[in-house]
């Protein structure tokens, strides 16, 4: 084992405007050997993969492969030296053969098939993988295209290979073949990271575990010898959030029931109810189905099976409310603010009257001095910091977006505020505030439904959590019970 | 920004920011085209021509206001000229029947709306390509106009038709430039008062958030490909009236491109979610002035299509411009 | 397990409903007309077919990568315009003016591509502009007169190999070089993996857009060749018609043969192919069977629509395996 790879981190920081992902990492990796990476989300996992796949560049430190130091730039350049990425999400042309998607980097002049058949099939071979190379990706289940992006990344002499959450979307069959293969090449003498959230992943699979927290190691050590515990203490930090130490609040009516809600695999027949006035917690991991049953419930996924139950207020109680009228009720923050939050090009009056123009409706014209007005007053009312309402959404912070967003939902009362991970990319400063918010809402009677991928942020915002994984309900928590660990170790 | 917010606000604005606003910019260009052509040219600032020119520009920009609707959400209509000539000639061919003028116009409007609707279907439920469905339905529109006719014209309309809706107000304002009007006023009502009119933008700018923000966005597409056949209906009217006749050649396919570039010309962009109707007519003026101005100076018709295509690409290249100085902000 | 059966029948029935679509017609018009199914009548809808399936042929690049070009038919005139001028005016041998109308093609394609790539303007009006700005040149070249062409061309147009005119083998072969360059060279396989997912083709290290310029550029080379051909075939050149509307029916030709609007997928032969023999199938059968000649509209259109009934559906299959 004289000649074999080996990676040396040393003193990578990175930071991007405002944030420093990443704080004086060093990581000594070689050849044979399997590195388990955790953390929770915003820990810098994908930062410091990025940097080593040439997506992103380091502030600081160096980066040296037998070492010598390396430029990565771009992911050719890693490709050159060695490094295959092994993306969460299969990088791939799916209209695209098997050989072809292998291949395709490596193309010049004229393309010989037979040859890139016999490349396909020997790394797939490698990994045991019995996919034909002549076959379509976009026909291959989604397991095997992660086998297609290996067998890539080994074909361009990959012997760095970076996994970033392979197993997210995976079948528990592909997972077994995935870490059998991984295994494999680990005895071929690759250096392998693995990424994941899970921590039975991480604790059958590698041998050394690395736990990242707020962009540093806080722990390093052989896999055998770190017990679940103390994973799970560094993962989260050493305290215990300060969960909100008002009373324990009872609740009254039922304001929604979700019964058997189900959209393919996520959500699995999901079932709850919420009360007025309470904040109910969805708690799960990536791919635990947690933003599919708010949309599902919202009404913008068709529905395979299951129903909606709303109380109006009209003394009638809870009624059965088909999923196109939904939206009537409802206010729904979404996880991905630019993506289908807001109007980004739109000044922020025009954002926060565009879901509500039928309260501004005089006769047959809108009243805009009166969107103008009260959007002005809940800008106000929620501290939103720009020069005017006037002003661009895009012109704002995500933070102060987001209190817009919040805005638009408000002006419109809903009887239930679905909320996707409130505080995603968002200063401190404005975290606090937005989950100040909630708990104010949800005081004056409103329900809130939040998702939160921060254990501090549903334990503190949460009456009651219900815990999802892989789309089905695992458990349920109330106020008292809702402990990080406990969360934890349902879900992972 | 500033160009953006105007043209999707009614907020007041005066000073420097009404410059940055592409509708005064281009209202501006035309006063001042106007002039100088006015000096250089003697023939051109007479009633006569002016109305003349208002004309072209109506059978322009009719149709152009409801290519507006249809663009702000990215999409596209390709048969709103041979629509035109199809409910025109059938319409037609059930007034010189009948003999009866109502009859006729209602049945023009009525064809023009069903075509609209099979092309709000086609994009809105089946969502098909907007581009090959439309193509498709104007094929078979040239046909059914071609076969219809076997290549002639239908006339023997009542004289009653012609005189209302080719006639003009005191022998001065044609009744086709009052309709223009009209129209421009109430779609101006429609994009920029009304709930139907922000929901359409709501789509346009992010069709994703606009759900989420309760819009039936299979509805608002539907209702713009709706209109767009309500438009060609409209203009199909008073170019029958104006030819008192109707027949194959008075909606040929390429006249979809001087419709498309009234739109673009407007500050309408392709990639959707930006048009106005009061720029839509300002671009439609500039393409009928274009080709008035060099047939009084007797250039020759074809220096008109460089001239368009030269337009159209600077044009765009400004809205590039100005994007990116957005983006750099 | 029946489902599963089931859904591959579908599957089957929409993968080459173009060729199920062909036999039928051809069944139908060969019952019809006697003369349908013989030699001569296929060697003329071959010659008619080939200035198209040029067209056709560089419009299925474009496609591919998930743009458009619809200054085809006028960059053809433009081509055709300066070709005849070389042969009347300049007395140029035939090949020469074939060099000239193809060069002519590449230049308008370099300006699109120049447009569309270098400023970024968006392509659908960027080759608008240019079905405006070309047809314009094309009148000024020939001074807004028709043209006849010269006899070495007529000529050139009667010459016969093996009983089929030079502009079938031109034709075809233009297209089977297409097909082999998008095939088996690694530009081609850039083509295609750009349309499929141009950010994962950043990844991999293709040059998207140095892929784009070319397939602009070679797209506006064919049209060059397309609109001599046009004019072999008419006759004459004629300013305002020649190449009116090609670039539609190449859109309609591609997109028959299975290539999507949105990028990614799409076949040169057999698919485009395939869409151009269909279009041209429709007109030819209908010619025979002696159908009035406006009717042959409305069925080109029915068609058209159908076919892209067949391309929702296929798409409505591909997102239902995600």
């Amino acid at each position: 084992m004289e000649n074999q790879t080996s990676l040396e981190i040393k003193n990578i920081s990175k930071t991007f405007p405002g944030v420093k992902a990443l704080d004086d990492i060093n990581i000594k990796a070689h050849g044979g050997e399997i590195i388990g990476l955790i953390g929770v989300n915003g820990a810098g996992k994908s930062t410091l993969m990025n940097i080593l796949g040439g997506i992103h560049k380091p502030s600081q430190g160096q980066i040296l492969i037998d070492g010598n130091p390396v430029e990565i730039n771009s992911p050719q350049d890693a490709e050159k030296y060695g490094i295959g990425f092994i993306h969460q999400e299969p990088v791939m042309f799916n209209y695209m053969t098997v050989a072809e998607n292998i291949s395709l980097s490596r193309l010049k002049g004229k393309v010989n098939y037979k040859e890139i058949n016999v490349i396909a099939k020997e790394y797939l071979g490698k990994m045991n993988c019995d996919i034909k190379p002549t076959d379509k990706v976009g026909e291959l289940p989604i397991g095997s295209r992660q086998m297609v992006e290996i067998a890539r990344a080994l074909s361009s002499g990959g012997k760095i290979l970076l996994f970033d959450e392979p197993t997210a979307s995976f079948t528990d069959k592909e997972k077994q073949k995935l870490f059998e293969v991984i295994r494999d090449l680990k005895k071929q003498g690759s250096c392998i990271f693995f990424i994941s959230h899970f921590l039975d992943e991480v604790e059958e699979l590698t041998d050394r575990t690395i736990v990242l927290r707020d962009g540093k190691v806080v722990i390093t050590g052989n896999t055998k010898d770190i017990t679940r515990e103390e994973i799970l203490r560094n993962m989260i930090g050493g305290e215990v959030a300060q969960v909100g130490n008002e009373q324990k609040r009872t609740f009254d009516k039922v304001t929604m029931k979700v019964e058997n809600l189900t959209v393919g695999k996520l959500p699995d027949h999901v079932s709850f109810e919420i009360r007025r006035g309470e904040v109910l917690g969805i708690w799960g991991l990536m791919g635990s189905g947690r933003t599919e049953t708010l949309r599902a419930i919202y009404g913008i996924d068709k529905v395979d099976e299951g129903a909606v139950y709303l109380d109006l207020d009209d003394g009638r109680g809870l009624q059965k409310i088909s999923f196109k009228d939904i939206s009537n009720y409802c206010g729904y923050v979404t996880e991905a603010r630019h993506d289908d939050g807001c109007m980004l090009p739109w000044t922020l009056w025009e954002n926060m009257a565009a879901p509500n123009l039928k309260a501004y409706k005089k006769k047959l014209f809108l009243d805009y001095n009166q969107q103008k007005e009260d959007s002005k007053e809940f800008a106000k009312k929620l501290n939103v910091k720009a020069p005017s309402v006037f002003t661009n959404m895009s012109a704002l912070s995500g933070g102060n977006q987001q209190k817009v967003i919040m805005a638009k939902w408000l002006m419109k009362k809903p009887k239930v505020f679905l909320i996707d991970e409130p505080t995603r990319g968002v200063d401190v400063g404005a975290k606090a505030e937005i989950q100040r918010m909630i708990r104010e809402l949800a005081r004056e009677g409103t329900s809130c439904l939040v998702v939160s991928s921060e254990i501090e942020e549903i334990s503190a915002l949460s009456d009651r959590v219900i815990i999802l994984n892989r789309g089905v309900i695992k458990g349920e928590l109330s106020r008292e019970e809702i402990e990080k660990h406990t969360l934890m170790s349902l879900c992972v | 920004m500033v160009v953006n917010k105007n043209q999707t606000t009614a907020g007041k604005q005066t000073g420097f920011a009404l410059l940055k606003n592409g509708n005064v910019v281009m209202g501006l260009v035309t006063i001042a085209a106007f002039v100088v052509l006015s000096v250089i040219i003697p023939q051109f600032l007479t009633v006569g021509n002016i109305f003349n020119l208002l004309v072209q520009a109506s059978s322009i920009g009719i149709p152009a206001i409801g290519l507006t609707f249809i663009i702000i959400t990215a999409g596209i209509d390709l048969s709103l000229p041979t629509t035109m000539a199809v409910s025109a000639i059938l319409g037609c061919a059930i007034m010189a029947k009948t003999q009866s003028t109502f009859l006729g116009v209602v049945s023009i409007l009525a064809i023009a709306m069903f075509i609209g609707a099979i092309n709000g279907i086609s994009v809105s439920k089946l969502k098909m390509v907007p581009m090959i469905v439309t193509l498709a339905v104007s094929t078979v529109n040239i046909g059914i106009s071609n076969y219809y006719t076997q290549g002639k014209s239908v006339s023997g309309l009542p004289k009653s038709f012609s005189s209302v809706f080719a006639g003009s107000i005191g022998g001065v304002l044609p009744i086709s430039v009052l309709v223009f009007a009209l129209v421009a006023v109430v779609m101006h009502i429609l994009l920029t008062k009304t709930i139907f009119g922000r929901q359409l933008f709501q789509t346009g700018v992010n069709e994703k958030a606009a759900r989420v923000n309760g819009v039936n966005t299979t509805k608002i597409i539907f209702l713009i490909y709706f209109i767009g056949g309500c438009m060609a209906g409209i203009n199909g009217i008073l170019t029958a009236a104006r030819l008192n006749s109707a027949g194959p050649t008075m909606g040929p396919q390429s006249a979809f491109n001087n419709i498309v570039c009234a739109c673009v010309l407007g500050g309408a962009s392709v990639w959707g979610g930006k048009g106005t109707i009061l720029g839509t007519v300002f671009g439609s003026i500039v393409m009928a002035l274009i080709t008035n101005v060099m047939n009084l100076m007797n250039i020759d018709f074809f220096v008109t299509y460089v001239i368009k295509g030269l337009v159209i690409i600077a044009v765009c290249y400004l809205d590039v411009l100005r994007n990116r100085v957005k983006g750099s902000r | 397990m029946e489902n599963k059966k089931q859904f591959n029948v579908k599957n089957f029935l929409i993968k080459y409903a173009l060729i199920i679509l062909i036999l039928l017609l051809w069944v139908v018009y060969g019952v019809n007309s006697p003369y349908f199914f013989t030699v001569k009548n296929f060697k003329s809808l071959i010659v008619n077919a080939a200035p198209l399936l040029i067209y056709a042929t560089g419009m299925t690049y474009i496609l591919i990568l998930g743009e458009i070009d619809l200054s085809i038919g006028s960059i053809g005139a433009v081509s055709a315009s300066l070709w005849i001028m070389s042969m009347t005016e300049k007395d140029m041998p035939l090949a020469a003016a074939f060099g000239i109308a193809i060069l002519t093609g590449l230049i308008c394609g370099t300006v699109n591509a120049f447009l569309i790539i270098k400023l970024k303007i968006n392509a659908f009006m960027v080759t608008l502009g240019m079905q405006f700005l070309l047809r314009g040149v094309c009148y000024l070249v020939v001074h807004g007169e028709q043209i006849l062409t010269p006899q070495k061309v007529r000529d050139f147009a009667k010459l016969r190999l093996f009983t089929l005119s030079p502009l079938f083998y031109i034709g075809l072969l233009v297209a089977i070089i297409m097909m082999l360059v998008y095939k088996f060279t690694s530009y081609g396989r850039k083509v295609q993996a750009t349309g499929c997912n141009k950010e994962a083709a950043k990844l991999v290290g293709v040059n998207v857009d140095r892929t784009k310029f070319i397939a602009f550029v070679l797209c506006g080379g064919l049209a060059g060749l397309a609109g001599a051909f046009q004019c072999i075939n008419v006759g004459m050149l004629l300013p305002n018609g020649l190449g009116d509307g090609s670039e539609f029916l190449a859109i309609t030709a591609c997109v028959l043969g299975g290539t999507s609007l949105l990028g990614g997928v799409g076949s040169i032969i057999p698919g485009t192919l395939l869409g151009v023999v269909f279009y041209y199938s429709i007109e030819n059968g209908l010619g025979l069977m002696g159908a009035n000649v406006y009717v042959y509209p409305i069925v080109r259109g029915i068609v058209i629509f159908l076919a892209m009934v067949t391309d929702s559906l296929k798409r409505s299959i591909g997102t239902s395996r995600k």
